[in-house]
Parts: C-alpha cells; sequence; structure tokens
C-alpha cells in the first residue's frame, strides 16, 4: 500500500499543473446570501462581451482570511464581497485597487455615507452596494406603540418587565450594540480629519459618552437589564415572545419571522432630544489589486457592480438597505427596509481602520466591568480610552 | 529471501532519499534554500540509518518521522523564522512583490488620452489601431502615434484583417498584456475593455541603491522599518516583511502590558491544565473502572452513551454550555434557582467562571479519557489479579498496588501530553469565557481566566495594528520554551526515561 | 451469591446514570434547539413551542450529506494510515534498543506541545507549492488534508501505543522468532493481533480527532463542495450574527451519529478478551 503510494507520487512528478488565478475570467467571492443574485446579475455582462465570470461561494467569515493568505500568492479571486471595516486591513496589505475609475455621475448615485464608509486615507476602495445598521426591533403584542424617547423606553420597559417577560434587553456588553448610548450625547471613536480618521484622538471617555453610558448604567438600576444577558439571550427570548424590545440588526428578521413574532422595526429612541446613532455597516465589492484582470474588471464594475439592476438583483434574493439611491426608492416600500434605512440615515460608519483593534476588546472589556457594578462608567472608559492609546501608539512604534 | 533482504533496504532507503530531495526542493521554495538543504540532509541520514544493519529498527520509525519533519517540523520551523519578521498587517508581501506592485502603478500624463481600439490579426499576429476622441485613427511604430486615417477603422491593414467586435473579446488574455512603450517614458495600455489609455509608470526600483524612485514628485524612496519611506517620513503602503531580529522578543519582555498581569495567567494556566487534566483523567479512569467491569450489565450501551460528548464537535457544545449557563436566563440557573433559590453568577464572577471552565472542559473531555483508560486496562495481564486475589487482597489493594501503577506508566505520557493540550487549549477558554471577566485592579486586556496563550494571542491579534503575525510566532516560541521546560522536568523527577516495565 | 452480586451493581448503574443525565443535558437541549423554530440557540423551554422538521429538510439544501460523505474519505483514511505508521514507529521504540531511541522519544514528547495555531500559515504554503508539482496532494484536496493530519498525530498516538506495546511479555515474541520467524513477521503475526484494544484507540482518537477539526480543514479547502463536515458546519456560525441556529443544532445532531456507529462497531474491540487470552500461556 505505501509502496504504491510512493511509486504514484514519483511518477506524478513527471506531470505537474499550476493552479493559480486566471487570466481572462473573473472569479468573485462571496457568501452564500448573494450567490444567486450575482450568478443572474453578471449574465448579461457575459452575453455582451463573452467573458466568463465565476461566482464562488465562500463563507463570510472565511473570505477576508482566506483573501489575506491567497492574494499575495496570486491565489485570491478578482473581486471579494465583502464588509467595510476589512477595508484598512486589505488596504494597508496592498490588497486592494483603488476605484478611481468610476465616473463622477455614477459615484452620485450612492448614499454618501457608504462611499464614506468604504473610503480609506480618502481614496475609494469598495463599491458599495447595501448597508446595515441596529434599529428598535419590538414585539407587537406586547407593544402597541414603539418608545421614540428614552424615558418613555425607560416607562414601557419596567411596566412589561415581570413575571418572565422582559421588556428591554440587548447584547450590551458589545460595544457594536452599545455605541448608540455613547454617540447620542457626542461621543465618537476616532476623530475625522480631511485625511480619514485620527486614531489617536478618541471621544469614548468625552463628556457626552461618560452622560450617555451613565444613561444604559441606568436601565440596570431601574431594574430593565439583567445580568449575563447576551446576543444568544436576548434572540431566543424574543423569538419565543418574552421579549418586548430589543436592539437588534436586520439579519435577525428572518429568525423572528419564522417564529412567527407579531414584530415591528422603529428608530433608537432619543436622549435628550438627540438620536442615538448606530454603527452602519456597508457590504460591497473589492477587487484584488495583483488581479491579472484589471482591465476587465473596470469595465465589469462600472457596467455591473456599480449598476442598480445588480442591487436590485440581489435583493430578490437577500432583502437589504440598497447602496444606490435610486435602487432603495424602489425597495423602500419594504416597511422593514424603511426602517432599518431610516436608523442607518442617523449612523456613523464604523471605522475600517485597523486601530479598531483594541478599541473592540478594550471597550468590550470596560462595558463589562462598568455593567456589572464593578467601576463607574467614568473611571471604566477614561481607562479603556487610555489603554487603546497605549496600544495603538505602541503598535505605531 | 537473502536477495530480498539486501534489495529491500536499498530500495527502501533510495525511495526515501528520492522524496527527501522533492520536499527538499518544496520546502526550499518556501522557507529558504537552508531549510530545504537541512531538510534534505535529515532525509538522508535517515536512508543511512536504514541501510546500516545495527540501526535497523529505524525502517520501523522512518515513514512517520517522515511525515512529522514534513508537517509538524517544518511549520514550527517556519514559525520560528516569523518570529523574527514583521509579519502582520501591512507587511504580508515580500519585498519583491512589492516593488513590483509599485512599479506596475502609474500616473495620468497631462497628454493623457483614451483611444478606442480595433484589432486586427494575420494568422495568430495581430495589431492594434487606436481611435482618438476626436476620430483620428493611428497606428503604433517605433515608439510613435502615426495618423493614417480619419473616422473609421479600415477593414484591413498593412495586411491584416479587423477581427469582427463581437469575437474581439476572445483575444482578452492577449490583449490584457499588450504594452505599447512610446517616448518621453509614457506607454498605452488596455486601461477597461473598450479602451486603451495613455499611461506612465510612477515608481521605478533601482536596484544598485536600493531606492524607488517616485516620477511625479520626483523623490527619492528609501525601504525603513517594513516601508519605502519619503525624505518626509511618509510611508508608502503596502510595506513589506523584513527581518527584525529579536525586536519581537523585546517588544514582549517590555510591555508593561504583558509583564504586569503576567504572574497571575501564569499561575491560573498552571492550575487550569494541572486541574483539568486530573480531574478528567480521575473521572475517565473511574468510568472505565466500572465500564471493564465483566457482569455489568448494559455496558456496551453505557460506554457508547457516554461519548457521546466527544462526538459532538466541542465549537458547538460549547456555545449551547454558554447559553445554558446564563445567569439571568440560562436553564442551570432557573433550576438552581427553584431547587435552591440561588443565581450562580457563571461568567461574572472569576471563581464561577473558573468552575464553569472545569465542568464544561471535563464534559468534553472525560469520554477521551474513559477510551483511553479502558484501552490501557487491557494491558494489564489477568494474571496478576488472580495471584492477587489468592493471597487475598481486596479490591482496592489491587486498585492501588495493580491497576494504578501499571496504568499510570502506560498513560503517564498521555497525562502530560493532555496537561500540554490544555496549557494551550485556546478554544474552550475562547469559547466560553473569552477570559472574561477582567482584571478590576489592574488595567490590562488580560482576563482572570485567560491563560498565557489566549491572553498573548489577544495581544497580537487585537492589537492596536491589526494581526501581528511577527509578534503571535514569538509567543509561541515562548510558551513552547514554557511548557516544554515544565513537562521535561516532569519527565525527570518521574523517572519515566529510566523505566522498562518489562513484568518478567 | 449471584443476587448478591446484583445487588452489589446497582450502585453502580446510579452512579453511572448521573454520568449519563450529566452528558446528555446539553445534548437534550441541542436536540430542542434542532426542532425549535426561531432565533436563539439555546431556548426556555425543551420542549419549544413552534416545533418544526424544517432544520432537518434543510440539511440537504445546505450540502451537509456531501459535507459527512467527504469527512468519512478524510477520518476514515487518517485513521487507518496512522494506526499503519504509528504502530510500526511504536512496536520498533518498544521492542529495540537502537541508536537515538531515548532523544527520539523526547523529541515526540516536545514536539505536541507546540502551539499549532501559527503553523497554519505554513501548511498553507507548503500545500500551496506541493500542489504545483502533485495536484493531488495540493490546497483545496482531501488527499492534501489527510496528510497534514498523519503529519500530526503521529507523536502523541507513539507515545500511546507504545505504553501498551511494552506491557506485552517479550517471551510471546521471542519464542516466534526461535520458530524461525523474522522481526517482521513476529511485528505482524504476534503484536499486532494482540494490541486490538490499542489499535481500536489509536483508530478511534484519531477518527473523531479529523472529524471533528475545523481550523485546519477550513485553511486547506477552499471550494464548498469539499467541504468537511466541521467545516460546513463552521460556516453556519463564522458570520457574526446572521446565524441558522437551527440547522447548524440539526446538522450537529446528525453530524454526530457516524462517530457514535464507529465507536459502537469498535468498542467490543476496544476491551476484548484476546489479550488477556493470549497472554496467559
Amino acid at each position: 500500500m505505501k509502496r504504491i503510494l510512493i511509486i504514484s507520487l514519483i511518477i506524478l512528478l513527471v506531470f505537474t499543473l499550476s493552479l493559480g488565478a486566471v487570466p481572462g475570467k473573473i472569479t468573485i467571492w462571496t457568501s452564500e446570501a448573494q450567490v444567486k443574485g450575482l450568478r443572474e446579475a453578471v449574465k448579461p455582462f457575459v452575453q455582451k462581451y463573452g467573458i466568463q465570470v465565476e461566482v464562488n461561494e465562500v463563507s463570510f467569515g472565511d473570505i477576508k482570511p482566506k483573501f489575506i493568505t491567497s492574494a499575495p500568492t496570486g491565489e485570491g479571486p478578482d473581486i471579494i464581497v465583502g464588509a467595510h471595516d476589512w477595508l484598512g486591513e486589505l488596504v494597508v496589505n496592498g490588497l486592494l485597487l483603488p476605484i478611481d475609475f468610476l465616473p463622477k455621475n455614477v459615484l452620485d448615485q450612492f448614499t454618501p455615507v457608504t462611499l464614506k464608509a468604504m473610503s480609506y486615507n480618502g481614496k475609494l476602495y469598495g463599491i458599495p452596494y447595501s448597508m446595515e445598521a441596529v434599529a428598535l426591533i419590538y414585539n407587537k403584542d406586547l407593544i402597541p406603540n414603539p418608545p421614540t424617547t428614552y424615558e418613555s423606553l425607560v416607562r414601557v420597559a419596567k411596566s412589561l418587565t415581570k413575571g418572565g417577560i422582559y421588556g428591554f434587553l440587548y447584547d450590551y456588553n458589545n460595544f457594536y450594540f452599545s455605541f448608540p448610548f455613547f454617540s447620542a450625547l457626542g461621543g465618537y471613536v476616532f476623530k475625522e480629519t480631511p485625511n480619514g480618521l485620527d486614531p489617536l484622538d478618541i471621544g469614548l471617555a468625552n463628556e457626552g459618552a461618560i452622560k450617555g453610558v451613565e444613561k444604559l448604567v441606568n436601565l440596570f438600576k431601574e431594574g430593565i437589564l439583567k445580568q449575563g444577558v447576551d446576543y444568544q439571550t436576548t434572540t431566543s427570548l424574543f423569538s419565543e415572545g418574552k421579549l418586548g424590545m430589543m436592539i437588534n440588526g436586520p439579519w435577525e428578521i428572518d429568525n423572528i419571522k419564522k417564529a412567527k413574532i407579531n414584530y415591528g422595526v422603529a428608530k433608537l429612541p432619543k436622549i435628550d432630544g438627540k438620536p442615538m446613532r448606530p454603527f452602519v455597516g456597508v457590504q460591497g465589492f473589492m477587487i484584488n489589486s495583483r488581479s491579472p484582470n484589471l482591465a476587465i474588471l473596470k469595465t465589469f464594475a462600472t457596467e455591473v457592480l456599480a449598476s442598480k439592476e445588480l442591487e436590485l438583483k440581489l435583493f430578490e434574493t437577500d432583502p437589504r438597505i440598497l447602496a444606490r439611491k435610486d435602487a432603495y426608492i424602489v425597495v423602500s416600500s419594504n416597511p422593514d427596509i424603511k426602517a432599518f434605512g431610516a436608523s442607518a440615515a442617523d449612523g456613523i460608519p464604523m471605522p475600517n481602520i485597523p486601530e479598531m483593534g483594541p478599541v473592540w476588546s478594550y471597550m468590550g472589556d470596560a462595558l463589562t466591568l462598568i455593567t456589572s457594578g464593578k467601576k463607574a462608567p467614568d473611571v471604566a472608559l477614561k481607562e479603556a480610552v487610555a489603554q487603546i492609546k497605549d496600544a495603538i501608539q505602541k503598535a505605531r512604534k | 529471501m537473502d536477495l530480498y533482504k539486501t534489495i529491500f533496504p536499498i530500495l527502501y532507503s533510495i525511495i526515501i532519499v528520492v522524496i527527501g530531495i522533492f520536499f527538499s526542493y518544496i520546502i526550499g521554495n518556501v522557507a529558504g534554500i537552508i531549510w530545504g538543504l537541512i531538510f534534505f540532509l535529515v532525509t538522508f541520514f535517515f536512508s543511512l540509518l536504514i541501510l546500516h544493519p545495527k540501526t535497523y529498527p529505524w525502517r520501523y520509525i522512518v515513514p512517520a518521522f517522515l511525515l512529522m519533519f514534513i508537517f509538524m517540523i517544518y511549520p514550527i520551523i517556519y514559525t520560528i523564522q516569523i518570529a523574527f519578521t514583521n509579519y502582520g498587517t501591512g507587511h504580508i508581501l515580500t519585498k519583491s512583490q512589492v516593488i513590483e506592485q509599485l512599479e506596475k502603478e502609474t500616473y495620468l500624463p497631462q497628454n493623457t488620452q483614451n483611444y478606442e481600439y480595433a484589432i486586427y490579426e494575420n494568422g495568430n499576429k495581430i495589431k492594434i489601431l487606436l481611435k482618438d476622441s476626436s476620430g483620428n485613427i493611428y497606428k503604433i511604430d517605433n515608439k510613435k502615434l502615426i495618423l493614417i486615417v480619419k473616422e473609421n477603422f479600415p477593414s484591413e491593414f498593412e495586411g491584416y484583417k479587423i477581427v469582427p467586435r463581437e469575437k474581439k473579446f476572445s483575444k482578452i488574455s492577449l490583449l490584457q498584456n499588450l504594452k505599447f512603450e512610446l517616448e518621453d517614458n509614457s506607454f498605452l495600455q488596455l486601461s477597461d475593455l473598450n479602451h486603451f489609455s495613455l499611461y506612465k509608470q510612477r515608481y521605478v526600483y533601482i536596484p544598485e541603491e536600493d531606492v524607488i524612485i517616485d516620477r511625479l514628485t520626483n523623490e527619492r524612496l528609501i525601504p525603513k522599518g517594513g516601508f519605502f519611506t519619503r525624505p518626509n517620513g511618509e510611508k508608502l503602503i503596502p510595506g513589506f516583511v523584513e527581518f527584525v531580529g529579536m525586536e519581537n522578543f523585546l517588544r514582549l519582555i517590555k510591555d508593561d502590558r504583558v509583564s504586569k498581569p503576567f504572574l497571575r495567567v501564569f499561575l491560573w494556566t498552571i492550575f487550569w491544565a494541572a486541574g483539568t487534566t486530573l480531574l478528567n483523567f480521575t473521572v475517565g479512569l473511574f468510568l472505565a473502572l466500572l465500564m471493564n467491569d465483566k457482569n455489568l450489565k448494559f455496558k456496551g450501551i453505557y460506554r457508547t452513551l457516554l461519548i457521546v460528548p466527544w462526538a459532538i464537535p466541542a465549537f458547538i457544545s460549547l456555545l449551547i454550555w454558554v447559553g445554558l449557563l446564563n445567569t439571568e436566563v440560562g436553564v442551570v440557573n432557573r433550576i438552581l434557582f427553584s431547587l435552591f433559590g440561588i443565581k450562580i453568577p457563571w461568567f461574572l464572577e472569576t471563581t464561577w467562571a473558573r468552575v464553569a471552565l472545569f465542568v464544561v472542559n471535563l464534559w468534553l473531555g472525560y469520554p477521551y479519557a474513559m477510551t483511553v483508560c479502558l484501552g490501557a486496562l487491557q494491558s494489564i495481564p489477568e494474571e496478576l489479579y488472580e495471584s492477587a486475589k489468592v493471597d487475598g487482597a481486596s479490591y482496592f489493594q489491587q486498585l492501588r498496588s495493580i491497576t494504578l501503577p501499571l496504568l499510570l506508566t502506560a498513560i503517564g505520557p498521555l497525562l502530560v501530553g493532555t496537561f500540554a493540550f490544555n496549557f494551550n487549549n485556546f478554544n474552550v477558554i475562547y469559547l466560553l469565557t473569552a477570559g472574561k471577566p477582567p482584571m478590576s485592579d489592574i488595567s490590562t486586556v488580560a482576563g482572570t481566566t485567560d491563560i498565557l496563550i489566549s491572553y498573548t494571542y489577544k495581544l497580537a491579534f487585537e492589537g492596536g495594528r491589526g494581526q501581528d503575525y511577527g509578534l503571535a510566532a514569538t509567543i509561541s516560541i515562548i510558551v513552547f520554551i514554557i511548557i516544554a521546560t515544565i513537562s521535561i522536568f516532569n519527565f525527570w523527577i518521574s523517572g519515566m526515561f529510566k523505566r522498562e516495565v518489562r513484568y518478567e | 451469591m449471584k443476587k448478591n452480586k446484583l445487588i452489589l451493581q446497582i450502585p453502580k448503574h446510579i452512579i453511572i446514570w448521573i454520568f449519563l443525565i450529566f452528558t446528555f443535558f446539553p445534548v437534550a437541549w441541542t436536540i430542542s434547539a434542532s426542532i425549535r423554530a426561531g432565533g436563539g440557540l439555546v431556548g426556555q423551554k425543551l420542549i419549544p413551542e413552534n416545533i418544526t422538521l424544517e432544520h432537518y429538510s434543510n440539511l440537504k439544501d445546505i450540502g451537509f450529506f456531501n459535507w459527512i460523505k467527504n469527512s468519512l474519505i478524510v477520518s476514515v483514511t487518517t485513521a487507518i494510515l496512522t494506526v499503519f505508521f504509528v504502530s510500526l514507529a511504536a512496536y520498533a521504540f518498544s521492542k529495540f534498543d537502537f541508536w537515538g531511541k531515548k532523544y527520539s522519544l523526547l523529541t515526540l514528547l516536545i514536539l505536541q506541545m507546540f502551539p499549532a495555531i501559527m503553523g497554519m500559515v505554513a501548511v498553507y504554503l507548503l500545500l500551496y507549492h506541493l500542489g504545483k508539482y502533485i495536484p493531488f496532494l495540493g490546497l483545496n484536496t482531501l488527499s492534501g488534508l489527510i496528510m497534514v493530519y498523519l503529519g500530526g498525530g503521529i507523536p502523541y498516538n507513539i507515545w500511546l501505543m507504545k505504553g501498551f506495546f511494552d506491557s506485552i511479555p517479550d517471551s510471546l515474541e521471542e519464542s516466534a522468532l526461535i520458530d524461525g520467524a523474522t522481526r517482521f513477521q513476529a511485528y505482524y503475526k504476534i503484536i499486532l493481533p494482540l494490541s486490538t484494544p490499542i489499535l481500536s484507540v489509536v483508530a478511534i482518537t484519531s477518527f473523531i480527532g479529523t472529524y471533528s477539526d475545523f481550523l485546519l480543514a477550513s485553511i486547506v479547502l477552499k471550494d464548498p463542495s469539499k467541504y468537511t463536515f466541521a467545516v460546513g458546519l463552521r460556516n453556519f456560525i463564522s458570520g457574526m450574527y446572521d446565524v441558522r441556529w437551527g440547522d447548524f443544532a440539526a446538522a450537529s445532531i446528525l453530524g454526530a451519529l457516524p462517530i457514535v456507529i464507529m465507536f459502537l462497531a469498535l468498542q467490543n474491540l476496544i476491551v476484548s478478551g484476546l489479550t488477556r487470552g493470549a497472554v496467559k500461556e
């Protein structure tokens, strides 16, 4: 057995074959939800030019790491469908082609926040196709009218919380979901400058941020938020009809529908008259700078990827808030899309620079200490920000 | 038969050498010629061991060792190499890849133009004619554009026939590689499917001086700190992989984020690894002893049912456990509350989080321990028990004086192996507690349930500059040295090397 | 006498039942998640209000059975080849004294302690280059993946098997050698048949180890049609929140079946009486 194996190894030495990216053919990696729509949407291009387009399914979480390992060896795809917060890492690795070839009249069709999200150091590196942001998802059977202010949220949630029913919960130790409390009264992650974000100007412990987080702590004092709640518990309670309201995103709607919950989506309530501004995530197409097909890709990107038709096609199998204004208008008759769209309109693009790494981990820890009552908001936040700055500065050296 | 005896080793060693040459070549490609050479010498040495009659037993070992060398030792070598580089976010391409990429960068000269084009073919050869926006049609000759006609592309040109529009793109692979040099350093290249455009190369690398010239600004960029750097200090992305010597090691030692919580994390890691290993094997052995009873009814069904935790991939059972142990709505706490009126803060308090880790890892690990112990129990000769029975020894006396000592010699090395595994058991920590709760008295990323490897990977992968593989590799090496030292010490103390147990 | 023994066994059964409850507590909730409609993994009630078999019927669409097929190919091959290579080496380490033995054993012991996470990039590059010359061992091939698993499992298992071989009396082998058998025949005809328990243990551990690994497999395999069970399953939860927990739970329940069956088939070999019978002679 072993000898046969070895001998066949030697024979195969002679017949060598090379893998590698294929010139003259476009390869796209995307996650499951977009495969069907993309295959449909590229058909006119394939017919027009006779150039093949292959759409490969790669799971969402694998696309970035696999692209980073394979692109430098020339094994990578021509295009990936990814999230804008990958951008910084991919750009500083030199793996993305700047999108400087799209005409201005095409760019003008996109919602500005999506272009901002897809830019790094002032240059555009991705063609946005959709965006998402969290909003207030509520159970209509428990709460007929969603609260529009923080005070009414407290009142409604408090009266509902009893006997195994909860008024308002969410994954509060996750900075992503708690960011709206920071942003409502003036907190920000990195200061925006004309040259992009300034990673050394962090506004997560400023007056507004601390005030906002105190509002979050108050929800514990009122007995609304409970210890130990995380994403899993929030969603399973909601789909069992035991939760009145949660902060969550459009990805959860499908599950809620399957659980037959009579739900509604509303904007996050206002704090002191100011909107809670969630992080906006933008998905889009990014082009491999080491692709052998750059000329083809430029035409493909202009004619297909940035088109209204493509976005609408993708919407059919995977409803999302579309990035092109003219496409969004078409689909905004869907009430969920409209509500999440309104929430995103208030939002702030999630920072896409690699310095975001320590922010996630330190702010997660700070929130854990604050919500478990081990530290006061101002103390924990100031310490966390000092540590984030320290980590960023050490890495820069 | 004798012929076979002489030919077999020769054939065998030749095969090993051939495989050696092949993999040396590959490893040489990936890790550098020196490693390729070392690998070749090792395989060559193996083949000598096979040939020499005195080292005959190596014939049994070489296949396993060869596999191990290729797929285990080589990655270790690679890791060691990485530890001395800045490999990580922003520095993943080699210097020559970066230069290649930068040399592809272009800028549009002031007189830039987009040209429509037509392809002409004659046999296998093709030519291109270009049309500018005002309808002038040019051919390219001797680095110049020469006007030939206006308005429409001719159907024939210098004996070449025009390729009809619908077939144009079948030549796309060829077209993409065309590059027409013109005077003044500019060139024409396919810019999109329908146009050729005039470009100038922006960056030029000068190998003799190891600098890059930016033609647009006339600056000289020198390689510094893994980047080509402009005179004003601005770095050109992407950066490249560069040898940085001991810098990663120094960074770890100097970093007070590492040194402050180090002792605490280290002690917990030891406690965790030793505790969970002992717990799992004690329970596993206990169950194995129960199952090893010939008279026990349903033992086949029991054994199968009890290995179920092992059959479910750990990442899903861990997620289930996280849900079950939730403080507010978790099932475990709801049961405890209805029975005893208590709610345990599982992942909120350090002590409870650690208890949860031990319990869950017991759930994950005892089926393995049980199976291994069952196998090992079979190696104890029955007659030892029989003679003990004759001497009137009780069950527990037999257990203490026969079963345990003999079993320990068989599974002792496995205990060390499992200890090492748990020492680096990133998965359980990461998925169950993610190191939480955080330490509240020292400001650090380390949580109170973080073990050495999970904590330091946090530094390397969630640190300020994306994914710092260089640092992560350095950490791997240091953790490796620590755990290897502990294990060798363990072994040395228990005298396992001297042991050559035989029952005769 | 007999009755006495039966009574003595009752505590044993009770203890085992306690462990069975501990074992099946999370499993029951996984099953519950697999028949529950809606979001979240761990529900509030063991028996959900909206029961659905949809998650199980979804499995066909997501390629579940193809994953299982790939996993079985990889795991069975790895298990068999591991037993083959390891038993040869362990035999030499146990029954011979030779130059380099002590240090080789020490090397084996220490090697397995290296934290594996970093080696991934190296494995990727190695297979990438390997694939240029031997396509069927390159990236995105099941055979390439098998090779990687084979290399990784060797040290630990050599130690495991050597411990068992050590306990087989040399006298058995010696008598065979006196009868004119070669060393290889002695290994093949005497040692191996006596060692079925440990061979089965190694086969099972490497089978399960490869079956549930996703780290290496997800680096090597790119094409969804080549995914193994663990990689396919992992994909469900690799997105941040957009997770179909029901399908995930259903897949993990069904996916555990091959291991349970495999164990059922091999468990009698683990506790076979062969050894005792032979050693007694």
